[in-house]
């Protein structure tokens, strides 16, 4: 009986020890990180609630969520496009930048200045933007969002917004009844 | 008189060859990135004039400001505070994180866990924040805000909003009229 019992600690024991590390490995590192990117969500032009092109995580059916991305080289700090003046690298490297919604849609950013339409003594800033119109029949509620930047060699950096994983109203989508 | 010459030229050379070997490069680094640092504003509880805990820009006097910022270690993309488990590894690094008004006003950001009084088992995340309530007589109009952590080692990371340098909204917080 004694044996069994001992037995059946060990095995207990092997278990646990066998699951524990499993646990920790989310805490190591994710690897290099080879660009720094920050995101942000502005409301588009399009059927606008409230002042356009201002920060905001909450729109009405109807309304333009924009997502806004800035990809720097985090070995140097800049822009691998060198603000518009060398699109052939961000070519030469591969970048994709896109973002995600946790019901499966993705949209493509599209690296390009702003302002658009710029008066030439206009400054401008060039960094990925794309925009999506939340259809009138789209459920309300809170869509996590996220965006991902790959290129050629491999790199995958993954940016979410601050808070997520935590039940705060800042990081998802709301979508509300217009 | 020659041989003077010639020892004043020698001497002069010896002087500036040192300066000349020290200048960068074109293709050196010009900063290394020492911090993925991304931060947000957000509306607080006080005296809100919408939805509170929200992605927004736009305030009204007497509202608060909140900033929020994730500071990620640009190596490893982990949080040098381990969502609240490293608070020493924070002190011994020296990690310091500012939000700066265009005005000259700073505000020293707190890393503590959000939602701060989190119920049962609800997920919680760890990240730096700042208030600033808008003075009721502060004037309508636009502040640039950027954010800086900085360390013990001196590195030094600044956030700017995406599209800083432009005359794009989503760069300054917007006080209006209450």
């Amino acid at each position: 009986m004694m044996r069994r019992i001992v037995m059946f600690l060990c095995a207990a024991l092997l278990v646990t020890v066998a699951l524990v590390p499993a646990r920790t490995v989310s805490a190591g590192p994710q690897g290099k990180l080879v660009y720094w990117v920050t995101a942000d969500l502005v409301r588009g032009s399009i059927q606008p609630t409230g002042t356009v092109c201002v920060q905001t995580n909450v729109y009405k059916h109807g309304e333009e969520v924009v997502w806004r991305v800035k990809v720097l080289d985090v070995s140097s700090g800049e822009d691998p496009g060198d603000n518009g003046k060398n699109p052939a690298a961000l070519e030469e490297r591969g970048i994709k930048v896109t973002a995600y919604l946790e019901n499966g849609m993705s949209f493509p950013l599209r690296y390009g200045k702003h302002p658009g339409r710029a008066g030439p003594n206009d400054p401008v800033a060039w960094f990925w933007a794309t925009g999506w119109k939340v259809p009138d029949d789209f459920p309300t509620g809170r869509l996590k969002w996220w965006v991902v930047v790959t290129d050629k060699t491999g790199a995958f950096v993954r940016f979410d917004p601050i808070g997520s994983g935590a039940h705060l109203p800042a990081p998802p989508i709301i979508i509300e009844k217009r | 008189m020659r041989g003077k010459a010639i020892l004043i030229a020698g001497a002069a050379l010896l002087l500036v060859l040192p300066l000349l070997a020290s200048a960068p490069g074109d293709a050196a680094p010009r900063t290394r990135v020492a911090y993925w640092l991304m931060a947000d504003v957000i509306r607080g509880s006080a005296d809100a004039a919408g939805a509170v805990g929200v992605q927004t820009n736009v305030f009204k006097q007497g509202e608060e400001v909140v900033f929020r910022a994730r500071v990620l270690d640009i190596t490893t993309g982990q949080d040098p505070g381990r969502a609240g488990q490293g608070l020493n590894a924070l002190r011994d690094l020296g990690l310091k994180v500012t939000a700066y008004l265009e005005d000259g006003q700073s505000f020293p950001m707190t890393y503590g866990r959000h939602p701060a009084q989190a119920q049962g088992r609800e997920t919680i995340s760890w990240f730096w924040t700042a208030s600033w309530k808008i003075p009721a007589s502060q004037g309508p109009g636009r502040v640039k805000w950027w954010v800086i952590a900085t360390d013990k080692a001196g590195t030094s990371t600044r956030f700017d909003p995406i599209g800083a340098g432009t005359n794009l909204p989503p760069i300054a917080l917007i006080i209006e009229k209450r």
